[in-house]
């Protein structure tokens, strides 16, 4: 048990833990990629590799470090090639795996382009995490830097604390409160080993007692900070700093730029909506760049592009379904469905009954910058001249019947089956004339030899002839799809020989329910490609006769709600739709998008939500204002509880013709959040909640003057280009951004004004870096030293700038006398420090505590002189007097 | 403003400009809860040294190398808070002297100690001053709060039995009686006379005053003995300190530690050596006089008695072999006082024979000599006293050689001419 313990303490080495840990716990609970689970046991690989070389004495810091080094490569590579899939071979195969990756991340980010590659964002953090570990424990260990130990790991969780909501700020409670802890327990560490050297006995329950003041200090001040009533924030300076933190914001764009693909609340431009991820959390104010995205030209009016699909609401924001499914603990062992793929100009096998008054548009997409291979595509997609897979929705069948004696189109039949049933539908299995005993009439193109003939529903005696063998085109079509894990069975009619009805069981995509596109071969900076889509021009007369309801998986999917939204929500919802007169499903969207448009006020600047509150609760109770993301998320839930399929869009809102450009550039700051409603027969149709933004136009055109064709065509794009220029909801979100953001003439006096900011900027910059650079001059080689050998530094080092140089043959008395020549009134104290450096290196009794304090108070008169002197050289018209003081 | 504070500082600051800027509530909150932990360390700090009274006995003034000083330290809390530290430490320059300690005190609680500290080397010692630290737990604000009371300790040098050290009976005859009529008792007797007053109660003759009805006195004569005059040779130059020195700590036992810890010179085994010769000779009710050459000149009269000894005791506990008088001018400047059948202790270590010259100057004047030579080629040094021991030996004087390692004691029972002069040092006893 003695052999175990070490000297400063297993309890120190447990608040060091903790103190990291915490802040690695933020990093998993932020939740930024999946994966992240690792990064327990590299933090604790970092904190035991820490322990381990800052206690073995024998080992110097260079050996310690590299031997860190690589059992932290070994750790983090092996901990992330067991994370990997192990479909993609051993881990050496999974090495080579992720070297291509990096290879292709490092391409793209020297490109300046944007990588959602999360798997080297999961290594990177598990290096960080096991840095940070291996660091923290060396500072307390070794070096006897408790405030890096603090800190570093305290900037990691405020950094995770403000970009992600996931994170409670209890994790702050509980950091500050263990690195007080800490703080308190390093001290009394250090007074320990002082009176262990002076030989002073000092009660060994000091330790505990002081942990136990330390306890109650700690709550006292926690409480005091978070209880009392003033604020340090300032509005001005906020505004100040908002006009001025263009180079923060560039950065963190670039970060951000860098893992594209993070999960987040979006607020700060890190994660959120405007990640176009797989989920995203609401909240924050909304800090959008103007930088452009993608440019789009071909036709005459700029659409809504989507990026994204979300339908699992969570009470504090959205995830796709099929992120969930993968998480799914009944469904643990389903494969993650796979993509739909498409070649170049193949279309999508969308389901036609959907696609009433649907006009299909062609548009030419150039990207600005890459944004990970996300292909944006106006409502229904249909086609493009590149390859893409489709993330889209799945669902699982088990024995449904489908009547092929009835139009298949009403009935739902997935496009994956649609060519067996036009198969069925044409085979003749009438019997040739000589009968033959045929043991079946009914087949299973898998299980043909196992599975019993199923009789028809009335089948009449005596057994009529047997029907006329499969044909092979059908035996072919059933196998293709038994590949695909889809079991298919037909019922032929004794009387008739034709088919009647099939029954399948499997899982189908739901190609006209894409939650996002991704170019097969990725997307950077300047590529582009044509993209054909259907785009609804449905009126509200049409949608308004479009009766309630929709097939069992879309109710499934898209009425979901979890149980944070509240009773009063569900009230509310009905009580707008009661107070409009809505009884169908157009009338009541329109009635709470018209609701959220004049009760919610639109602002960016969001308070977070509390915890544990339900964000749309919390928006249209306590604080009806928000942007985007918020009246989308209000909007959809009280639609879902009235019952209407409603799900998440996310993209960009139509951009204004760019001239310079030639076509509408859309920008980051156009980035936006919008709600879709499910109508049978005409899809999707979108709606504008967003009080800023402009509504759709579905009203028939009045007979009296206007083009009924284009009011037609503009349904669903009535804002952007088409939109008079003096509109003031044209200007989108930020009209201020959106001024600044537009190119050419309009931008010029901005970039003016901006050269004497950045020069201003680049001015405390500047001196800024000179600060931290004089500091880390004058500090440098201290630490460590003994008070007295410190003091006689610093003499010599302020000496040396003062321009008194020592030379390797004087003596410290030589050289406070050489100090004495040259700075007036230096002699008394400069002597007293050299006297001390001498007694404590060479003299047989070291100077005693009084004797340090003295040496302080002498060292501060002399810091004053040299100081004094040092400002003195730099004028040049004292240059003559200097000259007479080296004299004397 | 302590470094720690600094920092602490800093980081306000920069969570304060950050709140500012970003308008974000946990930084407020962060803000406050950092102003808060300065406002309570500072408080703390502040509080943790009111209400102390700190109490400190040392029970003499006076010790002896080898024999123990004793000291009891108090400290009490007299306010209503605790102190969860307080550094109580202390200044001597006694060597050895631990009385700093570490306590924890309650409300209204005391803490005290003893400590027993076994002086080591002889001197002027300061006791004190005191410092009194503590601060806040987090250690950004230290307080500190001095003691300055000091006193001092005189520690005198050590004294070995000299039992067997003889002085050659058919050499020194010793002398008539002096017929000087002393202030101290003594075996002699001379006469009564009437009380006047002031004279000690222990001098009343009580026969005598009870044959003559009125308070007689006895009045008393100095021994009819020899004067011991020891001259201690101090000169800077004669004097070296040993090249291994005894640096380990001696293993306690009695409450004495041995001879060997402080005899690390051929100065202290010269002091050492003359304080035993006082301490034989005087206890012997011989009159003793000390003669050392150091900076300041050191002459003591003969006389006897335990004052006798105090007084040189006090002058070899300070002594340092910081003269620059060679011994042989010394011995001719200090000639004079040695008067004929008085007897004259060198104790040297210089290798330079000229001081020889001067003894056989005074030995020519029938006084008799002793010479005790510490060599100083067994502590180290280049050069060894050989020549003058055999320059002694030549002239009859008794000459006892001391080396370094010796028992003081054994090394002053037989003189250099009926001893062998050892080629080798002799075993140092603190590697054995």
């Amino acid at each position: 048990m003695h052999r175990l313990a070490i000297r400063e303490g297993w309890t120190t080495v447990f608040l060091v833990s903790l103190v990291v840990m915490i802040s690695i716990w933020s990093i998993q609970r932020a939740d930024w990629a999946d994966g992240l689970g690792i990064l327990s046991w590299v933090g604790i690989a970092g904190l035991a590799a820490g322990l381990a070389v800052s206690k073995n004495q024998r080992l110097p810091g260079w050996a310690a470090h590299l031997a860190a080094f690589g059992f932290g490569v070994i750790v983090v590579l092996f901990q992330m090639t067991s994370y990997l899939n192990d479909a993609l071979g051993g881990r050496v195969d999974k090495l080579r795996w992720l070297w291509g990756r990096g290879e292709a991340w490092m391409s793209t980010i020297w490109n300046g382009e944007r990588n959602d590659d999360l798997y080297l964002f999961v290594l990177m953090v598990a290096a960080l995490s096991f840095l940070l570990g291996y660091s923290s424990m060396w500072f307390v260990m070794r070096a006897r830097w408790v405030w890096a130990a603090m800190i570093f790991p305290g900037l990691l969780l405020f950094i995770n604390l403000g970009y992600s909501l996931r994170v409670p700020r209890a994790y702050v409670v509980l950091f500050l409160f263990f690195a007080i802890l800490l703080l308190v327990r390093f001290f009394m560490l250090e007074r320990e080993t002082l009176w262990r050297r002076m030989r002073i006995d000092y009660p060994r329950s000091l330790a505990w007692r002081s942990l136990w003041a330390a306890t109650y200090l700690s709550i006292i001040v926690l409480i005091f900070g978070w209880a009392f009533p003033a604020s340090a924030r300032s509005g001005s300076a906020h505004d100040v700093w908002l006009k001025i933190d263009g180079p923060w914001r560039s950065v963190e764009s670039r970060l951000n730029g860098w893992f594209a693909g993070l999960n987040g609340p979006g607020n700060r431009g890190v994660g959120g909506f405007a990640a176009f991820s797989d989920s995203f959390d609401l909240g924050g104010p909304l800090q959008l760049s103007d930088d452009p995205v993608v440019l789009v030209t071909g036709e005459a009016t700029a659409p809504y592009l989507v990026a994204h699909r979300y339908s699992i609401y969570t009470g504090r924001g959205w995830e796709s379904a099929y992120s969930v499914d993968e998480n799914d603990p009944s469904d643990v062992n389903a494969p993650i469905p796979p993509q739909v793929e498409l070649n170049a100009d193949e279309d999508a096998q969308v389901n036609d009954a959907d696609l009433t008054d649907r006009q299909r548009r062609t548009y030419t997409l150039t990207m600005q910058r890459g944004r990970g291979g996300i292909v944006f595509s106006p409502e229904v997609f249909r086609s493009s001249d590149i390859g893409v897979n489709l993330i889209v929705q799945w669902e699982t069948v088990t024995d449904r019947v489908i009547d092929l004696t009835q139009p298949l189109a009403e009935q739902g039949l997935p496009v994956d089956l649609q060519q067996i049933a036009e198969l069925l539908i044409a085979a003749d299995f009438t019997p040739p004339p000589p009968p033959e005993p045929t043991p079946t009439a009914t087949t299973d193109a898998a299980t043909a030899t196992t599975t019993p003939p199923v009789p028809p529903t009335a089948t009449p005696e005596p057994t009529p002839a047997p029907p006329a063998p499969e044909p092979l085109a059908i035996t072919s079509e059933l196998q293709a799809l038994f590949g695909r894990d889809i079991f298919v069975t037909y019922v032929i009619d004794p009387e008739t020989y034709a088919v009647t009805s099939l029954t399948y069981s499997g899982r189908f995509s739901q190609v006209d329910d894409v939650e996002a596109i991704y170019a097969r071969e990725g997307l950077a900076s300047g590529d582009s490609y044509d993209l054909a889509a259907l785009e609804s021009k449905a009126l509200s007369q049409d949608l308004r006769n479009v009766p309630t309801g929709a097939t069992d998986s879309i109710e499934a999917r898209y009425l979901q709600l979890p149980d944070t939204v509240t009773q009063a929500t569900l009230d509310l919802a009905q009580q707008i739709v009661q107070q409009a007169g809505a009884t169908n499903q157009y009338d009541q969207s329109v009635a709470l998008q018209n609701w959220l448009r004049t009760n919610v006020v639109y602002t960016e600047d969001v308070e977070f939500p509390p915890e544990g509150r339900d964000v749309v609760d919390f928006v249209l109770f306590d604080t009806r204002e928000g942007y985007c993301e918020y009246y989308a998320s209000a909007f959809i839930v009280m639609a879902r509880s009235l019952g209407l399929p409603t799900r998440m869009a996310t993209g960009f809102f139509p951009a204004d013709r760019d001239q310079a450009a030639g076509g509408f550039l859309y920008r980051e700051l156009n980035a936006h959040a919008w709600p879709e409603v499910y109508f049978s027969g005409y899809g999707w149709i979108p709606f504008e909640p967003t009080a800023n933004r402009t509504e759709f136009v579905r009203e028939p055109a009045p007979t009296t003057g206007g083009n009924s064709a284009s009011n037609g065509g503009n349904v669903g794009a009535g804002v952007g280009g088409e939109l008079p220029f003096d509109d003031p909801f044209a200007f989108g979100e930020r009209p201020i951004d959106r001024e600044s953001g537009g190119v050419g003439i309009a931008n010029r006096p901005a970039e003016e004004t901006s050269r004497i900011e950045w020069g201003i900027r680049g001015a405390i910059l500047l001196a800024m870096a000179a600060t931290l650079l004089v500091a880390w001059l004058w500090l440098r080689g201290l630490r460590g030293l003994t008070p007295a050998t410190q003091l006689y530094a610093r003499v010599e080092r302020g000496a040396r700038w003062t321009g008194v140089r020592s030379t390797a043959a004087m003596t410290p008395n030589e050289y406070s006398r050489e100090v004495s020549r040259n700075v007036p009134g230096a002699r008394i104290p400069a002597t007293y420090l050299a006297d001390l450096y001498v007694r404590e290196t060479w003299g047989a009794q070291p100077p005693t505590q009084s004797d340090v304090l003295q040496g302080r108070h002498a060292w501060r008169r002399l810091r004053g002189l040299l100081a004094r002197r040092f400002f003195m050289r730099l004028r040049p018209w004292n240059s003559a007097p200097e000259s007479q003081d080296d004299d004397w | 403003m302590p470094m720690q504070a600094l920092k602490l500082i800093a980081l306000i600051i920069v969570v304060f400009v950050l709140a500012q800027l970003n308008q974000w509530s946990i930084l407020d909150k962060v803000f406050f809860a950092l102003v808060a932990l300065l406002l309570v360390a500072r408080l703390w700090s502040r509080l943790s040294l009111i209400g102390l009274r700190l109490t400190r006995e040392t029970r003499t003034d006076r010790a002896q190398v080898g024999q123990p000083l004793l000291e009891r330290v108090r400290i009490e809390n007299r306010s209503r808070l605790g102190k969860l530290f307080v550094e109580v430490l202390d200044h001597s320059d006694l060597p050895g002297h631990r009385v700093s300690r570490v306590v924890n005190l309650g409300a209204h609680d005391a803490w005290r100690w003893r400590v027993e500290t076994i002086c080591s080397r002889r001197g002027r010692f300061r006791i004190g001053p005191m410092t009194l630290r503590s601060g806040d737990p987090f250690g950004l604000f230290p307080a500190v709060k001095s003691v300055p009371e000091t006193s001092e300790l005189l520690v005198y040098p050590a004294t070995v039995d000299l039992s067997a050290f003889a002085l050659p009976v058919g050499e020194l005859p010793g002398g008539n009686a002096i017929q000087r009529r002393t202030p101290f008792v003594t075996p002699n007797a001379t006469g009564v006379r009437d009380y006047f007053p002031g004279d000690a109660f222990n001098r009343i003759a009580w026969s005598a005053t009870a044959r003559t009805g009125k308070l007689m006195v006895k009045e008393f004569e100095i021994d009819p003995t020899a004067d011991i005059w020891i001259v201690v040779d101090l000169e800077r130059a004669a004097h070296v300190g040993a090249s291994r020195p005894h640096t380990a700590a001696p293993t306690m036992a009695d409450d004495e530690i041995p001879l060997w810890y402080w005899l690390d010179s051929t100065e202290e085994y010269a002091v050492t050596v003359a304080a035993s010769l006082a301490r034989n000779f005087l206890n012997q009710n011989r009159n003793v006089g000390l003669i050392a050459s150091s900076e300041r000149a050191i002459t003591i009269p003969t006389d006897r008695g335990g004052r006798q000894m105090i007084k040189i005791l006090e002058q070899l506990a300070v002594a340092r072999a910081d003269g620059d008088m060679p011994l042989g001018e010394v011995l001719l400047a200090e000639s004079a006082q040695f008067s004929r059948n008085s007897t004259v202790i060198v104790v040297t270590s210089s290798v330079d024979d000229t001081w020889v010259q001067s003894l056989i100057a005074i030995i020519s004047r029938r006084v008799q000599c002793v010479a005790i030579v510490i060599e100083p080629g067994t502590f180290g040094a280049a050069e060894s006293s050989l020549f003058v021991v055999s320059s002694l030996a030549s002239v009859g004087a008794p000459t006892y050689l001391v080396k370094y390692g010796d028992d003081i004691s054994r090394a002053l029972a037989t003189h250099a001419a009926t001893m062998p002069i050892r080629q080798t040092p002799s075993v140092n006893r603190a590697s054995s």
